[in-house]
């Protein structure tokens, strides 16, 4: 085996670690995100993406740049589910997002937010974490976790205080 | 019941429904990559293919699509007619210090009487032009149209707008821009599109522009479209005289498609000003982006359509003037 070989199977071997460590969680943020639906979709073209990517091996916080891949995953499918709607809502019906274990209700108000903000809702009351470290975790400033959580609380309000 | 604890609920039945996690790929690299996107391709070519069969009247081989010219693009004529304060007040989140008067960087200089300001960002601009430019008849600068995508939040007396610059760039080029647009002063001339202010979000990878318009009654300000009444030049031997269908309406009663008459209230002097007309005069008609096809009786018919068929047809003939001869439109 050559040196070139053993790397390449030192990485391979690194790189099945970090996924089998993550995977878990990744698929919970991307099902909050798009929904479970699509969930493995997004996670799949996410890692794919990062995997492909000629800088991953120099990525210090892997974990924070698959939770932005899966984010940016989702802002793409979000894209293209909106893009079809517009070319087609005319005479069909809108994009569905599903989470069916949630109130009808509730789900209609999430189903309003953005993804961004969905991202921040999981990561703020799902994982614990605080505004730095959601900001940290998604690439993002740390007033902007603050207005993207302020509107989705204001969004989420009128259906949680009914 | 803590609001905090509710959100808790919430944040955990968005992740309590996720499926298993994919299986990693053994060797992944770039061709892994493609493959994935050769199979969407295909079942993305059958889906077309299919929808093709199930449209209906869709143009024969025999077109030619072309780009129409720069002509006919409307002029600012009336130089200083606004006056007073914008409508709209602008305040863009994460910019970088005061306003600069005049364009950003690259971006054309105003027409005459139009007062320009822009807020400069570490990547990029936020601009503001009042009044907007009049919508354009025909595409004046294909390059401009916008490329990037926005989500808007109305509340009332404001509107909010998250414009997303990433997509399929990777993770480090993402980041977010945040408008807030509230209700100003109720412009003096409504007639010199003096109620619309005209917003750019410009970035290295593209630029979002759009027009928002003067509240109505202490209401969140207006999205306007300012992209070009028609997009595209068909030529065919004949245009389309069939659409398709309304599917899942909610109510079973509405139609599956709507046809209306000569209307000679709905009239101009040009082609495109009776179709202006007929967007006036119909709420939730698309209000750009029509194709325009001439037909052999001297007719012409702007036309919108989805990847399923022609959704909406509007005729319009030449007697004194020109005038809306008949419609034909997806009833839902």
């Amino acid at each position: 085996m050559t040196q070139t070989e053993r790397n390449v199977l030192l990485s391979q071997t690194s790189v099945a670690e970090t996924y089998a460590a993550l995977a878990p969680e990744l698929i919970r943020f991307a099902s909050a995100l798009v929904g479970p639906e699509d969930a493995q979709d997004v996670l799949s073209s996410a890692v794919v993406k990062s995997l492909s990517s000629p800088g991953w091996l120099r990525v210090s916080n892997r974990r924070a740049y698959l939770y932005r891949a899966v984010l940016n995953e989702a802002l793409t499918h979000r894209r293209r589910v909106a893009q079809r709607w517009r070319r087609e809502g005319r005479i069909s019906a809108g994009p569905h997002w599903d989470a069916p274990n949630l109130h009808p209700e509730v789900r209609a108000a999430v189903q309003r937010l953005s993804v961004r903000q969905r991202a921040v809702i999981a990561l703020t009351y799902w994982q614990d974490l605080t505004p730095a470290a959601t900001a940290e975790r998604l690439g993002i400033s740390e007033g902007a976790v603050r207005r993207h959580l302020a509107r989705a609380r204001s969004r989420l309000r009128e259906v949680l205080n009914a | 019941m803590h609001e905090d604890r509710k959100m808790r609920l919430v944040a955990s039945a968005l992740v309590s429904g996720a499926p298993e996690p994919p299986t990693l790929p053994t060797h992944p690299s770039r061709k892994r990559g493609k493959r994935i996107a050769g199979r969407s391709a295909i079942a993305g070519v059958s889906v077309f293919a299919l929808l093709l069969v199930a449209a209906v009247s869709w143009p024969s081989a025999t077109t030619v699509w072309t780009r129409v010219s720069p002509q006919g693009a409307a002029p600012m004529d009336d130089p200083d007619r606004c006056v007073g304060s914008p409508p709209v007040l602008i305040s863009p989140g994460g910019a970088s210090g005061e306003n600069v008067d005049g364009p950003a960087p690259g971006e054309p200089a105003p027409e005459p009487g139009q007062r320009v300001w822009h807020w400069p960002r570490p990547e990029g601009a936020v601009e503001v032009r009042w009044p907007a430019r009049p919508q354009a008849t025909y595409d004046p600068d294909s390059s401009r149209v916008s490329t990037l995508t926005a989500a808007q939040m109305i509340r009332p007396g404001r509107a909010e707008v998250d414009v997303d610059p990433e997509g399929e760039l990777g993770p480090e080029h993402s980041y977010d821009i945040d408008i807030v647009a509230e209700g100003g002063p109720a412009p003096a001339d409504h007639t010199a599109n003096c109620g619309t202010v005209q917003v750019a979000v410009i970035t290295p990878v593209g630029r979002w522009v759009s027009g928002l318009g003067a509240p109505m009654a202490g209401g969140p300000p207006e999205f306007v479209d300012l992209q070009p009444l028609v997009a595209e030049h068909l030529e065919m031997q004949e245009p389309p005289q069939e659409v398709v269908g309304c599917e899942g309406a909610w109510d079973p009663a509405i139609p599956a498609t709507r046809r209306t008459g000569p209307r000679a209230d709905l009239s101009g002097d040009r082609p495109a000003d009776a179709l202006r007309a007929y967007i006036r005069s119909t709420p939730g008609a698309q209000r750009s982006g029509y194709i325009e096809m001439a037909g052999s009786d001297g007719s012409v018919t702007f036309a919108t359509r989805s990847p399923r068929g022609w959704t909406a047809l509007v005729r319009v003939s030449r007697e004194r003037v020109w005038f809306v001869q008949e419609t034909f439109t997806s009833g839902c």
